[in-house]
């Protein structure tokens, strides 16, 4: 192996050298040992996402051998730069080991203790930390953020704070003596009530009273003057079972806030919760509460909607429980409740099939002050229905998704203010029984009944199964016909179809990949997807009710009703399971992009916040060392490094390692014609052939060549003087790195007679421009290259091309080519206005390919 | 309709059973799941399974082990193992046991149901 190698380097370099080259050489080595790196970096985060569609299994294990692979990597690229700068980061290592214990202690089933935050703002609560802001609230955050739906604005405080309430001297103290009473058999009642007085007479450490007060007052400001105080435990033994039983209060003026929260922190330990913990072997000290403090609604009119029936759960139908003000008489039934059957089926979701209205003599209503009280209604509202049609199908609409987010029959808590839009206030899975068994075996038998329209189709994006009415999304104004619940049948996976996800059922498109940015999406709002599956758009039919089965890869013609009870009835929602939400936390620390700008003061390794701003650092770091290389003393100074004069404004620096470049020509700036590095003139010829920059030959400057591939004009500061792009080259080798705006090309290419050693490399990176236009020109380059023999991946933004083995002659043409594809893709950005275009260009480019190719023929013929 | 096919899952973490439960189920397969190795030797001298899904290294018995007393027992029923660590020597040992295939972790739902199907046909044409 290491002969090999050995051998390799000789070809590329040629045997031995004076001093500064071969110890440039070995520099060299070690940047493209970090390019590797930075590669299989980029494709294990591609990877990691794609096991969020729940189409594998994979087990903690998986999670610890791969965030320790890419420790080994990030660790590797951090090396390799710092030995290519003589040490010149030594902050990255420290940047390294911050993140490292970040991404180690998500996977630590302890982390949640070390959490800092006291506060969270609703809208940043999530499922992923339900450890931190406990069940009700990490769902109520996510059915605002993912599934857009009104709640009252909010915060919540985490059950850190609950840790440091209760660990404070004395009360912590004071709880482990009350636990060891209770252990040892101390009457349940008394323990409970010393337990609870204690708490409340207890002081809140003076940062959590700050922490409250400042949060609330600031919703004060915007003229939220009194909350609801609401428990949101983390469930001690992983089902819902208790949770529900804890204290909230309503109404409560900013003043009371920390009274009533020591009072809902208290509700853990009524006798019920004690007995239930005693009952399933759980300890004391391990529940935690959370409490979320929500804006105060004075609602019309609140209740209670269960998507299902929880007698007979198969039933195409929803109740729905309402009365006048606040939900109190729903739930206690103090006073009369209307109450609604509705239908699911149908053409009309939330036609009412029966109800029953109540006479509502008292309804319950926010104190001015504070608390509620109870009033009576008006005669001529009492006997009156009090939901409108129109709001009982927004409730409808409103079950359904819930129901389909959470794949599971949900119990919603509801209210309506002035507006037809209901205001979420609660959802959380409900229990219901079938009144026929749902046997998974028979499922198989129902789906047989039904025609399959398409079966192994594709890859799936996101596992689950919709159904719905096919409405394909070809052209832009499909864009808004598009109705909630149908199932969107596309192209390809374009995230211009982002916007619409949220509304589908379910996603089927002709092409894309799993890794994809829409894809992503699609998991993020769990909508089942399958990808990649050649001819949806042909075989489904417009309006066409079907049934997408994303387990199976089947697609079925009606709707399989039995496959949608098996999934919401039967089978465990895999999205909330402990590895899916470890692994989402570990991509939080791993793959976002934070340093986006190289010409930023921010850009540094000290604000690197992921592996991934590690890796792109370090790429940045590594380009410009090379590109500056003639700047540096000692051995290195007889490196030849030249700046190449193009035609076209591609500011590259070369580095001739070994008869890249005429031996007559020892100055800075070197033509085209002094290049004799055969890939590298290969590669200058297709850029630089006439007609490449034909569209718009005289304005070129480098900078909107750049935004032809970038167009993140905010952003795309790039001067053209200060354009550098590195060439290191030899007579049959080189490895070209172009920075385009926030694109990142490379190509890494052997040429010579053995075609045996002979190979293109081709890799393009996107950065950090709108997610449309780079996966239209990921598919575009994709599909050029895969129609020139290129073996090609496309990883999210990440397209690897490679062709290997062929003679130099093809090598030559096949260096051309991707020279005009450089060329070509320029224009992209101004034009690659749809999806359709992707094709469009995909063929302009290889007729002008073709038409070049014989203009040249035909002059060696007249020649 | 043929009686379903006795399929065990055993993998010391609970998330791979409980995967894998509803996907064979939806394709006939009477599925049990368990997480102590142990207890499945014990599970596997009262009950014949048709298949046996076990991973590999585990905490208590080991899946060779696993695989081993299985085929001792009931010669017939297929094992399948499933590991995040397959090197030769080990994919050699198993196969002198008597492996059916191996597939390594993570693995797509769809593709262990594919050699599931194909162990299946062995078991029912074993059968007739």
């Amino acid at each position: 192996m290491k002969d090999k190698l050995q051998a390799l380097r000789d070809k590329l370099f040629g045997k031995g050298g004076e001093e500064g080259l071969s110890s440039f050489r070995s520099l060299f080595e070690r940047f493209r040992d970090l390019l590797d790196a930075n590669n299989d970096v980029l494709a294990l985060i591609a990877d990691m996402g794609d096991k969020l569609s729940g189409d594998y299994v994979f087990d903690t294990r998986y999670l610890e051998n791969t965030a320790s692979e890419l420790e080994v990597l990030v660790r590797r690229i951090i090396d390799d730069l710092n030995v290519i700068t003589g040490d010149r980061y030594p902050e990255l290592n420290e940047a390294f080991e911050r993140i490292r214990r970040e991404v180690r202690a998500e996977m630590d089933d302890d982390c949640w203790r070390r959490q800092q935050d006291l506060v969270v703002p609703l809208e940043r609560a999530d499922l992923d930390r339900i450890e931190l802001v406990g069940g009700k609230m990490g769902t109520l955050g996510e059915v605002r953020s993912r599934l857009g739906l009104r709640v009252p604005p909010g915060f919540v405080v985490t059950t850190t704070a609950y840790r440091a309430f209760i660990s404070q001297d004395g009360v912590a103290d004071f709880l482990s003596r009350a636990f060891a009473d209770l252990e040892a058999g101390a009457g349940v009642e008394e323990m409970s009530r010393r337990i609870r007085s204690y708490l409340a007479g207890a002081r809140l450490p003076e940062k959590l009273d700050i922490a409250i007060v400042r949060a609330a007052s600031r919703m004060a400001a915007s003229g939220y003057r009194f909350f609801a105080v609401r428990s949101s435990a983390v469930e001690e033994d992983g089902c819902r079972s208790f949770a529900g039983q804890y204290r909230s209060y309503l109404q409560v003026p900013v003043s009371q806030l920390g009274e009533r929260y020591k009072d809902v922190v208290a509700s853990l330990f009524t006798p019920e919760a004690i007995v239930y913990r005693g009952e399933h072997g759980l300890a004391h000290n391990d529940s935690a509460m959370a409490v979320g403090f929500l804006a105060m609604v004075d609602p019309e009119v609140s209740g209670v909607l269960y998507s299902r029936d929880p007698e007979a759960g198969e039933q195409p139908v929803m109740l729905v429980s309402a009365a006048w003000g606040l939900a109190r008489t729903v739930v206690d039934g103090s006073s009369g409740t209307d109450f609604y059957r509705l239908d699911r089926d149908g053409d009309r979701p939330g036609r009412v099939i029966e109800r029953r209205i109540a006479k509502k003599e008292t309804e319950v209503r926010p104190r001015e002050s504070t608390g509620e009280r109870q009033q009576a209604v008006p005669e001529d509202r009492q006997a009156r229905p009090c939901l409108t049609p129109e709001r009982l199908e927004r409730l409808s609409e409103v079950g359904e998704q819930l129901e389909a987010y959470f794949r599971s029959p949900q119990d919603v808590e509801w209210c309506f203010d002035g507006q037809d839009v209901p205001i979420i206030l609660q959802s959380r899975p409900l229990r219901v029984r079938t009144r026929e068994r749902i046997d998974p075996a028979r499922v198989a038998e129902a789906v047989r009944a039904h025609a399959v329209l398409m079966e192994d189709a594709g890859m799936v994006a996101c596992r689950g199964i919709g159904a719905g009415r096919v409405t394909k999304v070809l052209a832009d104004d499909d864009f808004d016909r598009f109705q909630r619940g149908a199932v969107l049948v596309a192209r390809s996976s374009s995230p211009k179809l982002s916007r619409l996800i949220p509304l589908c059922a379910a996603i089927v498109t002709d092409i894309g990949t799993p890794t994809g940015h829409m894809a992503t999406v699609a998991r993020e709002y769990r909508v089942p997807t399958l990808v990649d599956t050649g001819r949806a758009t042909e075989i489904l039919e417009e309006g066409m009710e079907v049934t997408v089965d994303a387990e199976e890869q089947v697609i079925y013609k009606g709707v399989v009703k039995k496959l949608l009870h098996f999934q919401t009835l039967v089978d465990q929602p895999f999205a909330d399971a402990r590895e899916f939400r470890v692994l989402r936390r570990l991509l939080k620390r791993i793959s976002p992009l934070y340093l986006t700008d190289p010409k930023a003061r921010s850009f540094s390794a000290e604000n690197c916040r992921t592996y991934h701003d590690i890796t792109r650092f370090c790429h940045e770091m590594a380009v410009k060392e090379f590109i500056d290389f003639h700047l540096r003393g000692g051995p290195w100074r007889r490196i030849p490094t030249h700046r190449l004069e193009l035609a076209v404004p591609l500011g590259l620096v070369v580095i001739d390692i070994g008869g890249g470049i005429r031996e007559d020509v020892g100055k800075r700036v070197v033509k085209p014609e002094h290049i004799v590095s055969r890939p590298l003139r290969a590669l200058l010829d297709g850029l630089c052939a006439e007609g490449v920059w034909r569209t718009r030959p005289v304005d070129i400057d480098f900078r909107s060549f750049m935004s032809s591939f970038t167009k993140m004009s905010h952003l795309d500061t790039m001067d053209p003087g200060e354009a550098q792009n590195l060439a290191v080259i030899s007579r049959d080798y080189m490895n070209v790195n172009l920075r385009l705006g926030y694109h990142f090309n490379m190509i890494d290419a052997l040429m010579s007679d053995n075609r045996n050693d002979n190979y293109v490399y081709f890799r393009f990176m996107g950065g950090v421009t709108d997610a449309v236009r780079r996966s239209r020109r990921a598919r575009f380059l994709a599909e050029v290259l895969a129609q020139h023999d290129y073996l090609v991946e496309v990883k999210g933004d990440l397209v690897v091309a490679r062709v290997r083995k062929i003679r130099k002659a093809m090598m030559h043409d096949s260096l051309v080519m991707v020279g005009r594809l450089l060329g070509f893709a320029r224009q992209l950005d101004v034009l690659m206005k749809s999806d359709e275009t992707v094709a469009r260009y995909v063929r302009e480019f290889l007729d002008d390919e073709a038409s070049a190719r014989s203009a040249l023929q035909k002059q060696g013929g007249n020649a | 309709m043929t009686e379903p096919l006795k399929v065990l899952v055993l993998d010391d973490e609970p998330i791979v059973g409980s995967r894998i439960k509803p996907s064979l189920e939806r394709a006939g397969y009477e599925v049990e799941v368990m997480t102590d190795s142990q207890q499945a030797m014990a599970r596997i001298r009262d009950v014949r399974f048709d298949i046996v899904v076990t991973d590999f290294k585990m905490s208590r018995v080991s899946g060779l082990d696993l695989l081993q007393a299985q085929k001792r027992l009931w010669p017939d029923t297929e094992v399948i193992i499933i590991t995040g660590y397959a090197t030769m020597e080990t994919a050699r040992q198993a196969a002198e046991c008597g492996v059916f295939d191996f597939i390594p972790k993570p693995f797509r739902l769809r593709d262990l149901k594919e050699v599931i199907g194909r162990a299946a046909e062995q078991v029912r044409g074993r059968k007739d």
